[in-house]
């Protein structure tokens, strides 16, 4: 709820001449403000639904909500990708209960209609009582999203009939995707399983967090005590430190177009795609060393290093984070109200890499990444006290001016990797489509 | 042998083992992370699954099997994401971590207690048992929601001298959604 404030028109106030960043914590805090995200960006903006590979045979599934919506995700028994809203067209019960599974048709358990995969209505469970050719016009079929669309294996959803294209919408974001899908000749698949958990704060909160470079030592001192230690005695013992040392000049944060962007880092956690430490164990060198031979083989030695070597946080506006970093994970911020979301993450990695690689990606993901990691719940405490402190006190803006100025239009922005030019390129979009001054619409 | 019913009681192992719980649940009630390490064999696997909802398959065979519980779990090893699978090591990390002022989540640190219950005991060969257990823990922390949670414990416990200790454990919890720090307590 606004607190002391109504709604306000302008929430991000940007001003070269001083040098300031400001977002109104409204957007944060107001409930009203919330009804219009789930308007204007919701209902605008393309949305994560989920990946190819997590269809691997025809009649697969995932029932998942989206931006608020109930959708069923599905390889049709043709093969092609679909996703239909979970609701029966007769009386609105859902036709899909489960969370995932394999099915040929769905029958709604209420008076047993039945939709093919494809999403057809193929019987109305009775003989009488409904004129012939009642869905002539196919209007109780289930009801497809209004666009679906994929690149390179990542399927998102828009809401908006006349939206830009998803190859348009995603800009420089593109690049970072095709930086993680060459990471190997065969293919980045979801691994099995995912992890949910709910936190309490605002979804932009955790986009904001997931490529927040400054923060990095104030909330993670414990985690790099934690690797340091795992270190002693190793030629990487030291490295460590002088990683650290260096972060602010060795990495870069950029703005990638239409409120992306990605922190590109150095910190020495090794990378099982194809950046070796000691800390991974000798057996996996080899792998690790011919798979950076052949990065630079396919895409020459100035990509293969920043594929193999850059740690990336990328983030899709509005709420989608892909952490390329000691393992791979796609999470997505399912927003429940202005102070509540629910996140869904998943571990992706090379479909040919060795069992020894494999776990020891899951266990790096699991270690630091999941909601039981290292790195979570100190991240998680952060965000509840961001958003308590928010929702109970009357200041109105936050400051989020470090790198600010650098460039005219912040969509496009660089600087250092602690700085907060990713959070401006996001807050930029966010007003930008707030007030419908983009409405990410054809022309 | 029927599965409906216990086996006869072995009295004294059932005393052993709940003691063994109930001192364990003082240990960690009372943050006292280190000593608690003591009680894990220096092999233990400490595995929390990831839960989810399949497809209900009925069996002709057994029809008892359609919703077992079984089905739900995310499963170990290399091809599966639990939300825990540490060792030894990892487990130490934990509890030094969980004494360090700069982990955020544990300082102020939550108050928790542990309510272990239903134990049930099955001596095995060569000294040592399985166990199951319910553990209910309540978890409060300065200016949160409290929270309950709800979980099936599955050990294994062995003889270590005079004493016991724990060889695996299994965690199931049984809420829904989970609340981002609470997995990684000591359960
Ligand atoms: S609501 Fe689905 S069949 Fe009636
Ligand atoms: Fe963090």
């Amino acid at each position: 709820m606004a607190l002391y404030d109504p709604i306000r028109e302008e929430l991000v106030k940007a001003d070269l001449a001083q040098g300031s960043f400001r977002v109104h914590r409204d957007a944060y805090r107001s409930a009203e403000v919330f009804e219009r995200e789930k308007e204007q960006i919701f209902s605008k903006c393309w949305l994560y639904l989920g990946h190819d590979t997590e269809l691997k045979k025809k009649g697969d599934f995932h029932a998942r909500r989206v931006g608020g919506r109930d959708l069923i995700f599905i390889r049709d028994k043709k093969g092609e990708v679909r996703a239909h809203y979970n609701s029966c067209t007769h009386r609105a019960a859902k036709v899909c209960r489960e969370r995932t599974g394999n099915a040929r048709n769905f029958t709604c358990p209420y008076h047993g209609w039945v939709f093919s995969s494809e999403g057809d209505l193929v019987s109305q469970n009775t003989q009488t009582g409904y004129a012939e050719g009642i869905n002539a016009d196919g209007h109780l079929d289930l009801r497809s999203v209004e666009r679906l669309e994929e690149y390179r294996g990542f399927w998102f959803v828009n809401y908006n009939p006349n939206a830009i294209n998803l190859y348009d919408y995603l800009d420089g974001a593109r690049d970072q995707i095709d930086a993680l899908c060459d990471q190997t000749e065969g293919q980045q698949i979801i691994l099995s399983g995912e992890h949910t958990y709910s936190i309490r704060a605002n979804y932009k909160l955790l986009c904001e967090n997931s490529y927040d470079g400054y923060h990095l030592f104030p909330v993670h001192a414990s985690y790099f005590d934690y690797l340091r230690d795992q270190m002693v005695g190793t030629p990487g013992e030291g490295l460590i430190d002088k990683t650290l040392q260096s972060y602010n000049t060795a990495g870069c944060a950029r703005a990638l177009g239409n409120g992306h962007a990605v922190l590109d880092s150095y910190v020495p956690t090794g990378r099982p795609i194809a950046q070796w430490l000691p800390s991974m164990g000798a057996g996996t060198r080899p792998e690790i060393e011919a798979r950076y031979a052949s990065l630079v083989r396919r895409l020459g030695e100035e990509r293969a290093k920043y594929i193999a070597e850059t740690q990336k946080n990328l983030v899709i506006f509005p709420n989608l984070v892909i952490n390329d970093i000691l393992s791979v994970t796609v999470r997505v911020i399912e927003p429940e109200s202005e102070n509540k979301i629910r996140v869904t993450a998943w571990a992706m990695g090379p479909d040919d890499e060795s069992e020894e690689l494999r776990a020891l990606r899951l266990d790096n993901f699991v270690s630091f990444l999941g909601p039981a990691g290292f790195g979570s719940p100190d991240d998680i405490e952060m965000l509840e006290i961001c958003q308590d402190a928010a929702d109970h006190t009357p200041i109105e803006w936050s400051e989020i001016s470090k790198g600010f100025g650098k460039v005219e239009n912040p969509l496009y922005g660089a600087g250092m990797p602690d700085d907060e030019i990713q959070m401006q390129a996001y807050w930029t979009m966010w007003d930008r489509v707030m007030r419908g001054i983009d409405t990410l619409e054809k022309k | 042998m029927n599965e409906a019913f216990a086996p006869a009681l072995d009295v004294e192992w059932l005393r052993r083992v709940e003691q063994f719980y109930y001192r364990e649940a003082r240990l960690l009630d009372e943050r006292r992370y280190l000593s608690w390490l003591e009680l894990l064999s220096p092999a233990i696997l400490y595995l929390m699954p990831g839960r989810f909802v399949p497809l209900a398959r009925a069996s002709a065979a057994d029809p008892e099997t359609i919703h077992a519980p079984d089905k739900e779990l995310s499963g170990y090893g290399p091809r599966a994401l639990p939300l825990r699978e540490e060792g030894f090591a990892h487990l130490a990390q934990r509890a030094e971590r969980a004494l360090k002022p700069n982990a955020w989540a544990e300082n102020p640190p939550p108050r928790i207690r542990r309510f272990v219950a239903n134990v049930e005991v099955e001596p095995l060969a060569g000294g040592s048992v399985r166990a199951w257990s319910n553990l209910l823990l309540f978890h409060s922390q300065q200016g949160r929601a409290d929270h309950l949670f709800s979980a099936q414990r599955r050990d294994r416990l062995e003889t270590y001298g005079d004493h016991l200790r724990i060889v695996e454990r299994e965690v199931r919890l049984d809420g829904d959604t989970i609340t981002g720090p609470s997995v990684a307590l000591f359960f």
